[in-house]
């Protein structure tokens, strides 16, 4: 056991580092002149050339790589060009509220995706089991940005069961403001004691949850299917289907647990898929999270804002790789010597 | 193979599907009724927002355009890029694959160590990032996501080259003084290609979605092109007045996508040896 953490956490500190590098990457050496970017449009050929100098572009590459390596480490990410806000403080700012986001989605995608995926199993080539599949591969097939736009029409617009955009309402948030303790609206109103605060923001939670819950929900119902069909296939459940054990009991008992492995590691990797996805949802609900900050930073050229947003996103995704990977490896000795 | 994976209603519609997209796609331009539309020579502004009708079948966008000429013209934009894509993909990943598993060693350390870092990110934050750094455009779109695709083929045809190579085909043509490049261009590919191939086939609806969010985010197809995540991020301005301009377009990349997965789910329940164990 103590072998595996040492290499798995020797190969998270790998990544970390390629994660550094390929951002090095993306800011200092695609774009065609930094410097030129930096200072902005109308900038002298001497200002061009003082900026150079300021942002270490004069350097070699390998001491540029190590400075952008110890700039990320002591936390010091530059300065956004839209906000004029050091990045990593913009990121603390709008990271809560995609939390928020993120967690409800893919909380929805676990309560929904296992049942189904354990329905489709225990009804192979039947059609609740073609129904179940044709819905989650339509579920990982539609554009995320416009199942959020669709949802806006039919259940904001049409059905007007729920509020089109934003994250909560304005007149609440404008007359009464709920002050800030974590950041995450809907926990800071229950904090605040402020009810109709905690409602309205909830009423705003559901479109864009059941967006980002879409991708997500797609993956695990598929993976427990399959995963689960290759555990009923196991000796141990013909034994005890054979003793007579009930068929639910088989399935919730027996086969789901012994299916739970891959789907964890689905459920992290969809974790960071809707990290991503926040990217593409955010901007339309107007949801003032990580995603539309991302989203905007690239529509304008920000390139310390892109280069934060990928550097958090990706190490989230290392740390959960590795958080499961351990769980697993602490739950299921089977995993330790592979 | 490709009789059971008929037989497979899902993936047989997949196949069907996609037949009929390649077909509307190649035929796009006798088919649109308003060609000129769709690679943007023309507007109409006295003929903005119409709603679907039997002169314009998906309505006009906001400058007056056919919706349904630039929509079937989308169709060519999205496999294009999409095998533009893959191809980028397999061209990096699969020499690599076959060096890191014919080679091993350190050779073999070196190259899955990267790949493993390539796949520490999400592919889409990975084609985000370097789209961005890239500069907007379709062709830095297809860029940016075959480099962020590669390492997946990596992966497979390392471990398909690895089990060929100690096999007595490759000793007998090794001793017949064949050179590395012999072996691996003559014995070790083509044997090693069939996983790869699958898998690529199942990446293409992931990759038009990839195409067609980057589009949306502004990173991918700039106007008048009429591709389909683009013409959505268009369309978001004014769809709550006029949701034609995203509904078709949006359509668009959800019957091809779907059409691919379940073609690939098909594929995969086809050769999944494990999964056919279970067939009761």
């Amino acid at each position: 056991m103590r072998a595996f953490i040492i290499r798995r956490l020797f190969l998270s500190a790998v990544a970390v580092l390629g994660v550094a590098v390929i951002t090095f990457v993306v800011a200092r050496l695609v774009p065609a002149d930094p410097a030129a970017r930096w200072v902005g449009p109308h900038a002298t050929a001497e200002q061009i050339a003082r900026a150079r100098v300021e942002l270490g572009l004069d350097q070699p590459l390998w001491r540029q790589l190590i400075t952008h390596m110890a700039a990320l480490a002591v936390g010091d990410w530059g300065r956004s060009i839209i906000t004029h806000q050091p990045v990593i403080r913009d990121i603390a700012a709008h990271l809560p509220t995609s939390l928020v986001l993120v967690a409800a989605g893919t909380l929805l995608a676990v309560a929904l995706g296992i049942p189904l995926g354990v329905v489709s199993a225990a009804a192979r080539n039947r059609w609740p089991d073609h129904l179940s599949r044709a819905l989650a591969i339509g579920l990982v097939s539609i554009p995320t940005f416009w199942l959020a736009m669709i949802l806006q029409l039919w259940l904001g617009q049409g059905a007007g069961l729920l509020p089109i955009a934003g994250q909560v309402d304005t007149v609440l948030s404008l007359l009464s403001p709920v002050p800030r303790v974590t950041g995450a609206l809907v926990v800071d109103s229950l904090l605040a004691g402020r009810f109709d605060v905690f409602r309205s923001a909830l009423a705003h939670l559901v479109m864009p949850a059941l967006t980002v819950a879409a991708y997500p929900l797609g993956l695990i119902t598929r993976m427990v299917r399959s995963s689960m069909m290759e555990v009923l296939s196991e000796d141990y459940v013909r034994t005890a289907r054979a003793y007579g054990v009930a068929e639910r009991r088989i399935l919730y008992r027996h086969a789901l647990r012994n299916a739970m492995g891959p789907t964890l590691t689905v459920i992290a990797l969809s974790l960071g898929y809707a990290l991503t996805g926040t990217f593409l949802v955010e901007a339309v609900f107007a949801w003032p999270g990580l995603g539309r900050y991302a989203a905007n930073a690239v529509i304008g050229g920000d390139f310390p804002a892109i280069v934060g947003v990928t550097v958090v996103v990706a190490l989230a995704y290392v740390l959960l790789n590795l958080v499961v990977d351990l769980a697993q490896a602490a739950l299921d000795p089977r995993v330790r010597y592979d | 193979m490709f009789r059971r994976l008929l037989r497979n209603p899902l993936s047989a519609f997949g196949l069907v599907v996609i037949a009929l997209l390649v077909l509307l796609a190649v035929l796009a331009p006798v088919l649109a009724p308003y060609p000129e539309d769709a690679v943007g020579a023309t507007v109409r502004p006295e003929r903005q927002f119409e709603p679907p009708s039997g002169e314009f079948w998906f309505g006009t966008d906001d400058l007056g355009r056919d919706l349904f000429s630039r929509v079937l013209f989308g169709a060519r934009i999205s496999l294009v890029a999409g095998c533009m894509t893959i191809g980028l993909a397999l061209l990096i990943g699969v020499p690599l694959g076959l060096a890191a598993g014919y080679a091993g060693g350190l050779v073999d350390e070196i190259i899955m160590r990267v790949t493993d870092i390539m796949l520490s990110f999400p592919p889409l934050l990975l084609a985000v990032a370097l789209a961005a750094a890239f500069g907007p455009s379709l062709t830095n779109a297809v860029l940016a996501t075959g480099l962020a695709w590669w390492p997946w083929y990596t992966r497979i045809i390392r471990s398909a080259a690895a089990g060929i190579r100690s096999r007595e085909y490759v000793e007998a043509a090794r001793a017949a003084g064949a050179g590395h490049a012999t072996i691996m261009g003559r014995h070790i590919l083509p044997n090693a290609l069939p996983p790869v191939l699958v898998q690529a086939s199942m990446d293409f609806g992931s990759v038009v979605l990839t195409t067609a969010a980057l589009g949306f985010l502004g990173l991918g197809a700039q106007a008048p092109q009429p591709e389909w995540g683009l013409m959505v991020a268009i369309g978001r301005n004014y769809f709550l007045t006029h949701p034609w301009v995203v509904v078709f377009p949006g359509l668009g990349i959800l019957i091809t996508v779907m059409a691919f997965n379940f073609l690939g789910d098909g594929l995969r329940e086809v050769l999944d040896p494990r999964l056919g164990r279970a067939r009761r």
